[in-house]
């Protein structure tokens, strides 16, 4: 198994990546998580895909118009910061899409207090979307750095849920091989999702 | 070498294990050790993750594949996504910017070919669109505009040029010449196996492609027989798709276990799926050649996972044993690309080229032009001969070891040595056998492979030995070193 580097976040570091040098791996890292929660989000309230690509792309420009405003001196991270605001503008945004659809479809005090009712589901929705979205980062950036053989030991063992014998023959490594793989897996995902939560 | 079950790992040296701060070694024996043991199999599994972590990690992966195979396979026939882009006029598929779109050429994994007209210079393209499950993905998509300028850099006539990268559209993409004499892949099956000069012009070629890119630092990461065009007219064969094997690795965001297109032509460190360098094409290369000269890829299996372990761990079967066509010598050259291990390769495609040059001038007119001397046939290696020897005088040395060790009290470990000229089995500083073969005035490079093999075939006796003899301390107080990277790189 290759080594794992994990990457120390100083947030000042990223912060100058992605104001001067766009360095296209630090926006990778963050479009990686984000785009696809936002486009998911948009396209569940019925949006054509080239729309809902429009709506992601107005909220990513909008935050990155906002970079030039992160307080270096104030507490928390850069990237915690990235995430809230992302939050609040996708949240916004897709609030004023409801908002319109509301007002083509009528309106009355029931609708008032759905929408109230709605607007709180959409917070919990970006969470969970995100919460997810980073697993499947995490397993992603895993993958890449820990080689196929082992990728695949987890994934048929643990996602698969096949008998660890028959991935060890099919594999032809050890049992103890499929073992280690998959904790070490599972350990390098929760890592970097920890990681990136408490962001 | 773990004496018992009875003996447990605390977690402290389970938790070096996950973090691999173990060392290979001793990691072995773990591994050994957790096959057979379920309280430290569960020990590790806590270390690692609670239960809640294991299985919300399952279920999001689960439903992850899910959403990804339902899509995949919605897109995937048809190319919906490209109507929106496409603005309607006049005949054809319609304006893709300034350029008519003709026909739709191939669909991969990257997105799709088109074939274009650039009216300005009067020229047939080709279009090569990033698909939009690629493009909405950031890091593929930086990677894609990085790759195509990076690949726009290198001018060569071994390598697809590349008009213009246009980022700035929905869709990224990229402008190309069109190429219309089909590629290798169709042409191996079309005719089977090339002509042993015909197999060299085109490596020499490609060689020299490589050479030029690898100058720039670009690497391809995929060359076979598909990603080779071919020329009409003047059958010159040029590289394309340069570096754009990454983008796909990407958009591995998917996160499916299957593995992304074919692993045929794969290295083995791309196989295990370490950092690569531009050796990696050159075991490419060696790939592409076995393929030209026999009509089929040199690793089959039945599934690509199959495939990539025997790249890891085989050598292919030799090429005149598939095409008896193919002289000797043809599989010398191959082997010399396709080494298991990078550093016992040749160590860049310039010298490659270099190779297959002079081998095709020989081909082209033997009486004249001598067959290079690296490629020439060699008496049976020394080694070869050792290998042999090493396992007869086992049967002879092992008693010996044993009753060295039995005369003493209190046996001190023995170990094995490994030198360039001999294998010495020592106790306490005192060499009990030493394997010598006689010497000879320049000695043969040795092959890891081969002296691993010694030491397993002699490890085995030993084994053998011991159980005839009924005693079982003999090995447990043998510390018999693993044939490991470490043994192997001392003899380099």
């Amino acid at each position: 198994m290759s080594v794992f580097n994990p990457e120390p976040i100083t947030r000042l570091s990223l912060l100058v990546r992605m104001k001067n040098a766009r360095d296209d791996d630090a926006w990778g890292d963050f479009m990686a998580v984000y785009e696809p929660v936002i486009y998911a989000m948009t396209r569940r309230r019925g949006l054509q895909d080239a729309d809902a690509r429009e709506i992601v792309q107005e909220v990513l420009l909008a935050v990155s118009q906002s970079i030039e405003n992160f307080d270096t001196s104030a507490d928390g991270t850069f990237r915690g910061w990235l995430s809230r605001i992302t939050r609040n503008a996708t949240i916004d945004r897709l609030r004023r899409l409801a908002a319109r659809r509301e007002s083509v479809d009528g309106s009355g005090v029931a609708k008032q207090l759905d929408h109230q009712a709605a607007m709180q589901l959409i917070e919990t929705e970006f969470d969970t979307d995100r919460r997810r979205q980073l697993f499947r980062w995490a397993a992603a950036q895993v993958r890449q750095r820990t080689g196929e053989t082992n990728w695949m030991a987890f994934w048929k063992s643990s996602v698969d849920g096949e008998p660890i014998a028959s991935v060890a023959r099919d594999l032809g490594i050890d049992e103890g091989a499929v073992y280690v793989a998959r904790c070490r897996i599972i350990r390098r995902i929760r890592e970097l999702v920890d990681d990136r939560l408490i962001e | 070498m773990i004496a018992s079950n009875e003996k447990h790992y605390d977690d402290e040296i389970l938790q070096q294990l996950l973090d691999d701060r173990l060392g290979d070694k001793r990691s072995t024996v773990l591994q050994t050790h957790l096959s057979k043991c379920p309280r430290c199999r569960a020990a590790l599994e806590q270390l690692a993750g609670n239960d809640r972590w294991w299985s919300e990690t399952v279920e999001v992966l689960v439903d992850s594949q899910a959403a990804t195979t339902t899509t995949h396979d919605s897109s995937l026939p048809r190319v919906d996504w490209l109507a929106p882009i496409l603005e309607q006029r006049g005949d054809g598929l319609g304006m893709l910017d300034r350029y008519p779109v003709t026909s739709l050429i191939g669909q991969g994994g990257m997105g799709v070919v088109l074939c274009a007209m650039d009216e300005e210079l009067n020229r047939p393209v080709a279009i090569k669109v990033l698909s939009p499950h690629l493009a909405g993905v950031g890091a593929a998509r930086a990677r894609f505009m990085r790759e195509a300028q990076a690949a726009a850099a290198i001018v060569h006539p071994s390598i697809v040029p590349i008009y213009s990268v246009v980022t700035s559209a929905r869709l990224p993409y990229l402008v190309m010449p069109l190429v219309s004499g089909g590629n290798l892949q169709q042409r191996i099956d079309r005719e089977g196996p090339l002509e042993l000069s015909e197999v060299l012009r085109i490596g020499t070629q490609v060689a020299d492609g490589l050479a030029a890119a690898h100058r720039l630092g670009v690497i391809h990461r995929d060359i076979k027989p598909a990603n080779l065009l071919v020329e009409q007219g003047n059958g010159r064969v040029l590289i394309s798709d340069f570096g754009l094997a990454r983008v796909l690795d990407d958009a591995s965001m998917t996160c499916s276990g299957m593995i992304a297109g074919t692993p045929q032509y794969m290295s083995p460190e791309q196989a295990r799926g370490e950092t690569l360098d531009a050796r990696s094409d050159l075991f490419s290369l060696g790939s592409l050649l076995y393929a030209l000269s026999t009509g089929r890829p040199p690793f089959r299996a039945d599934n690509p996972l199959a495939v990539l372990k025997k790249i890891t761990e085989t050598a292919p079967r030799p090429i005149h044993h598939v095409n008896e066509r193919m002289p000797e010598w043809m599989n010398r050259l191959v082997s010399k690309l396709m080494t298991i291990r990078a550093d016992d390769r040749i160590p860049s495609a310039a010298e490659a080229s270099e190779l297959l040059r002079e081998a095709h001038a020989h081909v082209l007119n033997p009486s004249s032009v001598k067959l290079p001397g690296s490629l020439a046939k060699h008496p049976p290696s020394r080694l070869r001969r050792m290998v042999t020897a090493g396992s007869i005088v086992a049967m002879i040395v092992a008693p010996t070891i044993w009753m060295a060790l039995h005369d003493n009290p209190s046996p001190a470990p023995a170990n094995w040595k490994l030198s360039q000229t001999e294998l010495v089995v020592e106790s306490k500083g005192t060499a009990l056998a030493t394997i010598a073969p006689t010497p000879t005035p320049t000695p043969a490079p040795m092959l890891p492979n081969e002296l691993s093999q010694v030491l397993i075939e002699l490890d085995r006796d030993l084994m053998k030995l011991e159980s005839e003899l009924g005693i079982s301390k003999l090995t447990s107080n043998l510390s018999i070193p693993v044939p490991t990277n470490s043994v192997q790189g001392k003899t380099q």
